[in-house]
């Protein structure tokens, strides 16, 4: 079965980020990158959206919440294929120094994820 | 609700309301807690989902009709409750983010986990929103339910 493609892309209007020190780094990106991670993902079929909600800058810590839905094509995280639909609400912590990330720390709930993959039980997760 | 200060909002301000409220929280003081949010502050606990066969009910709402109950039920069922808090940051618009661990060991069934006297231990990232008048505004809070339940030795996922 071909699944559409559905993919968002997020890009930062933002020319400069401002650093802990008060300074500013500049930041941006070329058509070209986004270009061809696009082209990737949809000769691959790939069904996936990820929609960030909010990015707070604290210091040198930037947080972004964002949401990350699709549909199943293949098993994932010892879950069988049952061309589930999810959506994962999920908080990224991301710590940057020089305008280089330094530390991601992503938290996201496997529960809500196995809920919506129609898992049964974390024992028996390939059991639907 | 607690006297408001003079001081004004900035991230040291915001980061100090947020640090009393987890010193609050390590007290139990459910109560006081609560005094630290505005009288209509939004609370959205994100993992909190029980799923019905008619509706979904979620963790997200007010402090004072969702926040306080989950408070309040989260210590019956572990006494032992506590917190440790690994950073916060805060910035001049009274964003603040937490990295927290909660931990305690079951006395009393949480959601449909059965007690069975084991212990948990689990990250959390708190966000919080704190207003012009130095009470909180608004907390979000995400984790992994799924950790803590097959740490309580409960290994349905509903």
């Amino acid at each position: 079965m071909k699944i559409m493609t559905r993919i968002a892309y997020l890009v930062s209007s933002a020319r400069d980020m401002t650093l802990a020190d008060g300074s500013t780094h500049p930041t941006g990106y070329f058509a070209e990158e986004a270009l061809k991670p696009y082209e990737r993902f949809a000769a691959a079929g790939f069904d996936l959206m990820i929609r960030v909600g909010r990015v707070i800058a604290t210091g040198d810590v930037v947080t972004a919440l964002l949401r990350a839905e699709g549909t199943q094509a293949a098993g994932y995280a010892g879950a069988i294929n049952t061309e589930k639909h999810l959506d994962i609400d999920q908080a990224w912590r991301f710590v940057t120094v020089g305008g280089l990330i330094t530390e991601v720390a992503a938290y996201w709930c496997q529960a809500q994820l196995y809920r919506r993959l129609a898992v049964k039980r974390y024992d028996e997760i390939a059991i639907a | 609700m607690t006297e408001t200060t003079q001081r004004p909002l900035t991230a040291e301000s915001a980061v100090a309301v947020v640090s009393e409220f987890f010193a609050r929280y390590q007290a139990h003081d459910v109560d006081g807690m609560t005094d630290l949010c505005s009288i209509n502050a939004g609370f959205s606990y994100v993992p909190v989902e029980l799923w019905g066969k008619q509706r979904v009910l979620r963790g997200d709402g007010k402090v004072r009709t969702v926040g306080k109950p989950l408070w309040a039920g989260l210590i019956a069922s572990f006494p032992d409750l506590s917190l440790t808090v690994h950073t916060i940051a805060g910035n001049d618009e009274g964003d603040v983010v937490a990295q927290v661990d909660i931990e305690g060991t079951q006395e009393r069934a949480w959601g449909l986990i059965a007690p069975a006297g084991k212990h948990y231990r689990e990250p959390h990232l708190f966000i919080f929103r704190v207003g012009p008048d130095l009470l909180i505004d608004g907390i979000n809070a995400y984790w992994n339910d799924a950790g803590i339940s097959q740490q309580l030795g409960h290994h349905e996922v509903d």
